[in-house]
């Protein structure tokens, strides 16, 4: 486990996985805003109509 | 929700199983790990988007067109990805950052530019139903761009290398090196699946708020 | 029984095509303009690079295609969303004749009235790029397969965003991609021949793209108007 800073290249690998994990990052934080946002949405939606009836 | 997020942990934890083997040349080699996955995927969502679009347009099958939407981000997220990790993989191993002779690299790209495509006409139309079937069309138009992605290597003298684990008379590559790669390329296939699955719920749930389903499901339980 | 004959596709399509060459009559600046930018582009282009004559000889093909293909974007327009715009878009669904011919006879007009003048200007284009007239020729050539091409390809995008506002620019967006292969194919052939090698692989490739868009363009298009227009 001690030659993980000798690779060749090892800013090369290691910046493919950061940015592998990043973007994996992104998306599931884009995937639960969106599941938080549309449910902020639909309970005020589901509101007004309970305000109507 | 809960069984995503088990499935996200799943798929981590697989993926992070490439550390611990030791490896004949532990070179810039080991972006394949991150690379391959990524590759698969944006080709695999595409095809998902391709036979959803077929289903929404034939059978009118309204989830299909959810499916397809929410796929499509995604997708096009994975596409970066793939075009990303392997430009930086190409950088030692074949000495460019981009190389504009290998076809792979090409339709990828142009796959990428599908995608956006096909979100930004999404989006510009307002109506909801048009928006789903136009855009539907317009995914399968670019359609054919995913065997040619595949098979260019065959076709075309290519920096890449023919694929070595599909073949008929078993994977070509060594075990040692098989077994992480298989390993994070079934963690990152879980993770996006879980990821595709709330998106797709929570694409259903919106498209028919006003139903009395959707509101018995929110009413009922204070924590959705 | 003239009214049988009336109803022939053929009739049809040879009507369409004369209404449409008749509309634009009425509009000619409109169909000026891309013409003109294709010129002024062309010439302006050798200000940003040096201008060594080698240089331009080389590149010449390449950026005459582009340009050519990206002011052609700019008259996909003309193909369905004025007719949306003025309603007759919806005589021409409702009419009795297959609507893929109807297309067709669009997508053909269109490359009557905007591929063949880029097609005729291509050879004065070349001067400015120092090509000789029998490399300028197979250029001219290779750009009336491909601005056929072209058409068939752009008629797809222009009927999938006839709904939309102001989508010129989406509508650049979504061609674009589809038509880099035959820019590839167009330029291509006129470097290998530059390069000593026959044409007429090349010409092979662009005749199949085009066929090969000719085969499915105008069923795309005809759906997509369908869908977009009601």
């Amino acid at each position: 486990m001690f030659d993980f800073f000798d690779m060749e290249y090892a800013s090369f690998v290691y910046s493919a996985f950061v940015i592998f994990f990043i973007v994996i990052g992104i998306c599931t934080k884009s995937a639960l805003d969106l599941n938080k946002n549309y449910m902020k949405t639909i309970r005020i939606i589901l509101n007004e109509l309970e305000a109507k009836k | 929700m809960s069984v995503g997020m088990l499935l996200l942990l799943f798929g981590v934890i697989n993926g992070l199983y490439f550390a611990p083997p030791d490896y004949q040349q532990s070179d810039a080699f080991r972006i394949i790990y991150v690379h391959v996955p990524a590759a698969y995927i944006s080709m695999m969502t595409y095809s998902l988007m391709a036979v959803a679009s077929v289903i929404g347009l034939i059978w009118r099958i309204k989830i299909a067109f959810a499916f397809t939407s929410s796929a499509a981000s995604l997708g096009a997220w994975f596409t970066f990805l793939a075009l990303v990790t392997g430009s930086i993989w190409g950088r030692p191993m074949w000495g460019t950052w981009w190389e504009w002779g290998d076809p792979r690299l090409t339709s990828e790209l142009l796959m990428l530019f599908l995608y956006l495509g096909y979100m930004a006409l999404r989006a510009s139309i307002n109506d909801t139903q048009k928006a789903d079937k136009l855009s539907s069309i317009f995914i399968l138009v670019g359609a054919i761009n995913v065997p040619i992605i595949h098979y260019s290597v065959e076709w075309w003298s290519s920096l890449h290398q023919t694929s070595t684990l599909l073949k008929l008379d078993g994977p070509s590559i060594a075990t040692s090196m098989l077994i992480p790669l298989m390993a994070t390329i079934i963690g990152t296939m879980f993770y996006f699946i879980s990821l595709l699955l709330i998106r797709v719920r929570a694409e259903v749930i919106f498209r028919n708020r006003r139903s009395k389903w959707v509101k018995d499901l929110i009413l009922e339980s204070k924590h959705v | 029984m003239n009214s049988f004959k009336e109803l022939s596709m053929w009739n049809g399509f040879k009507k369409m095509i004369y209404r449409d060459l008749l509309n634009s009559t009425k509009n000619l600046s409109q169909l000026m303009n891309p013409l003109l930018l294709f010129i002024l582009i062309s010439a302006s282009f050798p200000f940003a690079i040096n201008m060594d004559e080698n240089q331009l000889i080389m590149i010449g093909p390449g950026v005459i295609w582009i340009i050519a293909i990206l002011s052609f974007l700019l008259t996909l327009n003309n193909l369905y969303k004025d007719d949306m715009e003025d309603g007759s878009l919806d005589y021409i669904l409702l009419s009795a004749q297959p609507l893929p011919i109807l297309t067709l006879a669009k997508i053909f007009a269109h490359w009557l009235l905007s591929g063949l003048p880029l097609v005729l200007l291509c050879p004065f284009v070349s001067i400015f790029y120092q090509l000789s007239i029998e490399v300028s020729m197979l250029l001219s050539l290779t750009l009336l397969i491909g601005t056929l091409a072209l058409s068939l390809i752009g008629s797809i995008g222009a009927s999938l965003t006839i709904s939309s506002q102001n989508n010129t620019t989406l509508l650049s967006l979504l061609v674009l991609p589809i038509t880099i292969p035959i820019l590839i194919f167009g330029a291509k052939t006129v470097v290998l021949y530059q390069n000593g090698h026959t044409s007429l692989t090349g010409l092979y490739l662009i005749g199949a793209y085009c066929m090969f868009a000719l085969s499915f363009s105008p069923f795309v298009s005809a759906a997509s108007l369908r869908i977009g227009s009601n």
